[in-house]
């Protein structure tokens, strides 16, 4: 149980002062019952997020209506809270803030090819159309993802989420949907 | 420097179940005859060319192309027909490629003749143990319609497949005219409940005046803007002091009570099932 003294010095700090700012949610036990399945989800979720995030900011600024730029915002909010209590719970299983290296991505494409995606959203001259449809898909993968948790996660607090993460996600694809058809 | 995330939760909790096998996914689609996502990808996510991949683009964008190795539910475990709705089995009820589900007679089409046929999957990531399941539309099914689960005859099954990056089967395509869909299932069986899914267009020629449509009257010209929606979003109702309720508008400084307790709204947003005040505290301030 090596620790990498100034990594995790400065991991610290910054739990702490999460802790402190009472941005956390719901509290949750120090240790239960975690498993391999809650640790990858989290690890995996936490880059998906902030890809997420990426794409929200975009939204919350290029959007053409209020209600695109009102979901994004909203989004984009959720979930760095999100990022930030994975990283919590990371933290407190002692577990690496991310898989290890050479640790098969779910989500088929490279990394680069979603980038590509959100640099060309950012170009848009359909932006709305595109933004709406580029999160959808997103959002999609990412109640895939839950899905996996749900049925073979651990830990309470994190199949729990991944219930939350599948109803909201679902929900704001219902309201993404219909601010495509609106 | 980095430790082995299982042995590390081994030491956490001391009882941890091992999952390597679920942690690679297997991606693919049937390549011969093309499936449908397989074929809008060829013509290119940002420059599709058939007015199928045209609406299929509009009606859903384009990243279910550039993600077109992976219609698939990542725990679907054999519940095919209860996890895909009628209608969506081309999209395995994923709103992400909810555009391979527009019902049009003109999807670009390999022709086809009845008897043997050699079908190709590729698999990007391919994994051993896996069944592969082959239907074909009934004779009389039209193509304008949304494909439905009744419509789809089995021809062939092949269990305990370990495939590589293309593997040929062969099967026997029984006896249609005109259009019709063959679709196929991966299942994976060991380490992974991920299934995938595909629907290949196939024209048996013929078509003509042989392939009686079910219904009489005209087939209704589907467009991709009418995708059935959800109710639109509804108009600002927040009541101040009123109880959270999904689907209101709420401002930044709107108060609720929910759950015995109260809120105060700290980012305008339409309220949604699973933004309940208590668990995004990014959207409420418990006061």
């Amino acid at each position: 149980m090596r620790r990498p003294a100034p990594a995790f010095a400065l991991m610290s700090a910054l739990l702490l002062a999460l802790l402190g700012s009472g941005a956390c949610g719901t509290p949750r036990p120090a240790a239960g019952p975690v498993n391999a399945q809650d640790v990858m989800f989290t690890q995996m979720m936490v880059p998906h997020h902030r890809q997420g995030i990426e794409i929200a900011k975009l939204g919350a600024t290029r959007g053409r209506t209020p209600e695109v730029r009102t979901l994004a915002a909203a989004v984009a909010a959720t979930q760095q809270d999100e990022v930030e209590m994975m990283l919590r719970w990371l933290h407190a299983w002692e577990q690496p803030l991310a898989a290890p290296s050479g640790a098969h991505d779910h989500r088929g494409g490279p990394p680069e090819t979603d980038r590509r995606q959100i640099a060309a959203l950012a170009r848009s001259r359909t932006f709305d159309r595109d933004f709406l449809n580029l999160l959808i898909a997103h959002q999609d993968d990412a109640i895939q993802m839950a899905g996996i948790e749900v049925a073979r996660g651990a830990d309470p607090a994190a199949r729990s989420w991944a219930e939350r993460v599948r109803e909201s996600r679902r929900a704001q694809i219902a309201q993404m949907k219909s601010l495509l058809s609106g | 420097m980095r430790k082995s995330t299982i042995a590390a939760a081994s030491a956490v909790t001391g009882a941890l179940v091992l999952l390597p096998a679920s942690a690679a996914h297997a991606h693919g689609t049937l390549s011969n005859p093309l499936s449908r996502v397989y074929v809008c990808k060829n013509e290119g996510p940002e420059t599709p060319k058939s007015a199928a991949c045209k609406a299929a683009v509009a009606a859903g964008g384009t990243q279910a192309l550039y993600d077109w190795n992976e219609v698939s539910l990542l725990e679907a475990g054999g519940r095919h027909r209860q996890l895909i709705p009628d209608g969506k089995l081309c999209s395995a009820g994923r709103e992400k490629y909810r555009g391979l589900d527009l019902p049009r007679a003109d999807w670009p089409a390999t022709k086809v003749r009845p008897g043997s046929f050699t079908v190709t999957y590729h698999a990007t990531a391919p994994h051993a143990n896996s069944n592969f399941e082959f239907f074909i539309t009934r004779e009389g099914w039209n193509p304008a319609m949304p494909l439905k689960w009744s419509d789809l005859v089995p021809v062939k099954t092949f269990n305990g497949q370990n495939p590589t990056t293309f593997t040929n089967w062969t099967i026997n395509l029984p006896q249609r005219s005109g259009r019709h869909i063959l679709y196929s299932i991966w299942q994976r069986v060991v380490g992974s409940n991920e299934a995938f899914y595909t629907c290949s267009d196939v024209d048996f020629g013929g078509g003509g005046g042989a392939t009686p449509a079910p219904e009489p009257t005209p087939t209704r010209t589907p467009t991709p803007t009418t995708t059935p929606t959800p109710p639109k979003t509804p108009t600002p109702t927040a009541q101040p002091g009123g109880t959270w309720k999904a689907g209101t508008a709420y401002r930044s400084g709107d108060k609720v009570t929910y759950g015995g307790q109260s809120y105060q709204c700290l980012q305008g947003h339409t309220a949604l099932a699973g933004w309940e005040p208590p668990n995004v505290p990014a959207l409420w301030k418990r006061i």
